[in-house]
């Protein structure tokens, strides 16, 4: 009770003394300066409220690009909506005969055959894909040509070498009116066969797991390996230069070789020596016998996926190698995604020498698992054909992951509504549509498909880009709600001095108002 | 009529996203694996956390996952420290059976760039454009991550170095970036710090399979203590599932709920959590080498013996129509790479690199000529 009371009164006391003290202060001040300290204050005040508050709240924001949402949106509904795949087929008759209606003819059976496949939706196309037929002059040697001769029976002749088909036609077929039903079954069952079947909506869902993403550049290195120390030699150099390089001319406008070998000496085998020499290897032991891991053999040496293949020799100690699966003396696999390997039986001797000409069924067999990792399809045997079907697949494939990712972008930048996207997120996106613009003019009125593959590679490139922005990290920026927290520092004493200001003004405004009555 | 086919397609196309989204599977569709091991803390005294992660190094690499896909963060380097009597070792056992160490280790990040911006930029796959490609995670959709953190932490965070911690909402961001651009197939994120079981109580994204080492409130107790070395050698959630991991073989049909079962408080002292909601297979059904191992599979491929011969003879057709020498040269043009190419290439790159840096630096000192001659002004002015 006393205590408190005493604190009362101390209370009053400094309360006396403080407006005592102001009345002295007020006193000594002329009434210009009182109004001009007034003034001063309150202007403080009003500008920390009206303007340092918004300003410091404006540039303290996080910075959020405005993405063209729906324009991508759209994209990602209506996939390849504004895209026509249209191919030409030249068509040459033989035998000084001429059938000038035979493209219109063919044409409506073509259209009616590629419409039935929009009826079902697992069969229909995933873009609008054509062919058309013409009497005209190939332009380049390119060109997918069709020569029409008389036979003694129908039948059709895919060259494997080069993209002409040949169709044999009798007279009686003429006389049928069967022509343009035959050529219409050799463009579509035949040439385009794959082609279509891979635009199919059915065939999207299935990935094959073997094949390695598309990358214009890919590098392939062949290895020689041997479980021994035994000096060994091989012609990969002019097995290369002799055999392959027309596979990487094939492929020059598809995807970008680059070439190494190397040997690589005791890289055993994961084997548990027994007393039994003759202990069968399994299928599914495979994978715990050959151990990549230890042999070091997968460098990251280049930005770009690299496909091995290894040409397996075991050491003495180990061989000869006893496949329970085959009973040949070298056995190819395929790994996938990584490359292939052929495992031989025997061991190689001392100071072997392997020629080109052994070499060659090698290449052929890496050749045949570089395809598979590709993703080419299996059929039909010409590769050009093969290849320019990849080429047109990859085209929308590549398309539809960089709208995908715009997409991705557009539902991570909406669900985090405090991740920063920069300038250079939008710069991307505008460049990935930009290319897909060119795409589609390419594609629709150029039919030029290589050049339309070379914008694909943008697409998918700057959409990645603007995916990974490196800016686009949580750590760079932090949460709105704790934005006060780390001003507080420079908001704190702000706020404090202009508090005690206003609360000074005030008490004086109380005495003067006291002292006037 | 047009219109009404493109009508028709976007019915079609509409109707086969959505058939897409009812497919389902059991086992296990991963072509590839890769693990993240992150140790956070530093100083001797947390030698056990280095061994916990080691711990798992070890397994995932005898069970076959390359050292290109696993990427290792060690805050601190133990084997190394002057305090450690072993040198050049790390033991999890006070009977020192196993070298954690080993032979060849492979860190990704060490030291002070453990933080925890790298590590949700590893997750999330966002750096600066010339990060070395061993450093960085090359997931995609058919990719199994196992991700192993230890540490010290608390309710929903787990500290890094003393310095920063990472939340619970952080990781949980990160995998759902990683997850709308198809980085994973599957996740299996492994933690043992304390309050550990909280660290995955925000996750959100599919397809997450999560273990803790203990609950809300409980500590992570470390196993034992060896003399000679003088601190805590491991924690004992690690130390029983290195010593479950050990009798795991590559080929083995082990599940993930055999290794789960296989855990009891009276060993491991906490409560341990495991987090199903996000993940639809059956624990029966998950192989522990879908996660921790890196099986490789070898496809019986049918091969086809004439492509280059077709080929080959279409090079001399080609000769035959067009001018000889023009073939040559295009021939000469394909790029056979053989390293000293490669090696000039980088010595280019090198050099426009420093030029650039030049012109940088004149650009700079300019402008602190510029200001320099500013300050001498009002300096000056002001006298």
């Amino acid at each position: 009770m006393d205590i408190s009371r005493i604190e009362n009164d101390q209370d009053e006391k400094l309360k006396l003394e403080n407006s005592k003290r102001i009345s002295q202060l007020i006193q000594s001040e002329s009434a210009d300066s009182l109004l001009l300290r007034r003034w001063v204050v309150i202007s403080i005040i009003l500008i920390y409220v009206f303007i340092g508050l918004p300003v410091w709240f404006k540039l303290t924001e996080i910075y959020r690009a405005p993405l063209p949402s729906n324009f991508i949106n759209m994209l990602q509904n209506n996939q390849n909506i504004d895209l026509k795949i249209h191919n030409t087929v030249y068509l040459r008759v033989g035998d000084q005969l001429k059938f000038p209606d035979l493209p219109e003819a063919t044409q409506i059976q073509i259209n009616h055959e590629l419409h039935q496949l929009t009826l079902d939706p697992q069969e229909s196309l995933i873009v609008d894909w054509n062919v058309s037929l013409t009497y005209d002059q190939p332009p380049n040697n390119n060109a997918y040509i069709l020569e029409l001769e008389v036979a003694d029976s129908e039948g059709i002749a895919v060259d494997e070498i080069s993209k002409v088909t040949t169709l044999f036609y009798t007279l009686q077929s003429i006389k049928n009116n069967d022509l343009p039903f035959f050529v219409t079954q050799t463009i579509l069952q035949h040439i385009f066969k794959t082609e279509i079947e891979m635009f199919k909506t059915k065939n999207q869902k299935i990935k094959n797991s073997n094949v390695i993403n598309y990358s214009p550049k890919v590098h392939l290195s062949f290895k020689l390996l041997t479980g021994d120390g035994l000096p060994i030699d091989w012609e990969i150099d002019q097995a290369i230069n002799e055999y392959f390089k027309p596979l990487t001319q094939l492929f020059k406008n598809y995807i970008e070789f680059s070439i190494d070998s190397e040997i690589k000496y005791f890289t055993q085998l994961n084997l548990k020596q027994t007393q039994n020499e003759t202990k069968e290897l399994k299928l599914n032991e495979l994978s715990t016998i050959l151990d990549f891991s230890d042999w070091d053999v997968s460098l990251d040496q280049f930005p770009y996926p690299q496909l091995n293949f290894i040409l397996y020799f075991p050491s003495e100690k180990q061989s000869p190698l006893n496949f329970e699966f085959s009973s040949d003396e070298q056995v190819p696999f395929l790994i996938p995604q990584w490359g292939s390997i052929i495992l031989h039986k025997y061991p190689l001797e001392e100071n072997s020498y392997i020629k080109k000409e052994y070499l060659l069924p090698v290449l052929e067999t890496f050749t045949s698992e570089l395809f598979t990792l590709l993703g080419l399809p299996k059929d039909p045997k010409n590769p050009f054909i093969r290849l320019d079907a990849l080429l047109k697949y990859t085209i929308i494939d590549n398309l539809n992951k960089g709208i995908d990712s715009l997409s991705s972008l557009l539902k991570l930048s909406e669900s985090l509504p405090n991740i920063s996207i920069p300038k250079t997120v939008l710069n991307n996106v505008k460049r990935a549509l930009l290319a897909r613009n060119n795409i589609v003019k390419y594609l629709n009125e150029d039919n030029d498909f290589e050049n339309a593959l070379l914008e694909s590679i943008k697409v998918l490139k700057y959409s990645e880009d603007a995916f990974f922005d490196r800016e686009m990290v949580q750590q760079n920026f932090f949460p709105q709600e704790h934005k006060v927290a780390v001003y507080l520092p420079l908001l704190g004493p702000l706020t404090l001095i202009c508090l005690l200001g206003l609360k000074r003004v005030l008490s004086e405004i109380k005495v003067v108002n006291a002292k006037r009555q | 009529m047009k219109l009404l086919s493109i009508w028709h397609l976007i019915l079609v196309l509409t109707i086969s996203i959505f058939t897409q989204g009812n497919e389902q599977t059991d086992e296990s569709r991963h072509t590839n694996n890769w693990a993240v091991l992150v140790s956070t803390s530093r100083f001797w005294f947390n030698y056990r956390h280095m061994a916990n992660v080691l711990s798992m190094y070890r397994t995932v690499k005898r069970l076959g996952i390359p050292d290109s896909q696993i990427i290792l963060m060690l805050s601190d380097d133990v084997a190394c420290n002057p305090r450690n009597l072993f040198q050049g070792s790390v033991f999890n056992n006070a009977d020192r059976g196993i070298d954690l160490y080993g032979d060849s280790i492979e860190v990704d990040y060490r030291g002070y760039e453990v933080t925890v911006e790298n590590f949700i930029r590893l997750l999330t796959d966002r750096w600066e454009p010339d990060h070395p490609r061993s450093k960085r995670l090359l997931t995609d959709e058919n990719s199994n991550i196992f991700i192993y953190m230890t540490g010290h932490g608390g309710n929903e965070f787990l500290k890094f170095q003393d310095a920063e911690e990472i939340s619970s909402w952080d990781i949980a961001d990160a995998f759902e970036q990683m997850h709308e651009k198809k980085r994973y197939n599957e996740i299996l994120f492994m933690i043992d710090t304390c309050q550990a079981n909280t660290m995955y109580s925000k996750f959100y994204s599919p397809n997450i399979l999560s273990v803790g080492s203990s609950e809300l409130d409980e500590s992570s107790y470390s196993h034992h203590s060896d003399v000679e070395i003088g601190v805590a050698v491991i924690d004992r959630f690690t130390y029983y599932n290195l010593e479950y991991l050990e009798k795991v073989e590559r080929n083995s049909t082990l599940t993930m709920k055999d290794l789960f079962d296989s855990y009891n408080f009276d060993d491991i002292h906490s409560n341990t959590g495991i987090g199903l909601d996000l993940f639809k297979r059956d624990l029966n059904d998950v192989l522990i080498t879908d996660f921790f191992g890196n099986i490789q599979s070898f496809v019986d491929d049918e091969v086809e013996n004439d492509i280059l011969e077709l080929l080959n003879y279409n090079k001399e057709s080609d000769i035959l129509d067009f001018n000889s020498s023009e073939i040559e040269n295009e021939y000469k043009n394909i790029s056979l790479i053989n390293n000293e190419k490669v090696f000039d290439d980088n010595i280019l790159n090198l050099v426009k690199i420093s030029n650039s840096n030049q012109k940088n630096n004149l650009f700079k000192q300019i402008i602190g000529g510029l200001v320099l001659l500013g300050l001498s002004v009002f300096f000056f002015s002001k006298q």
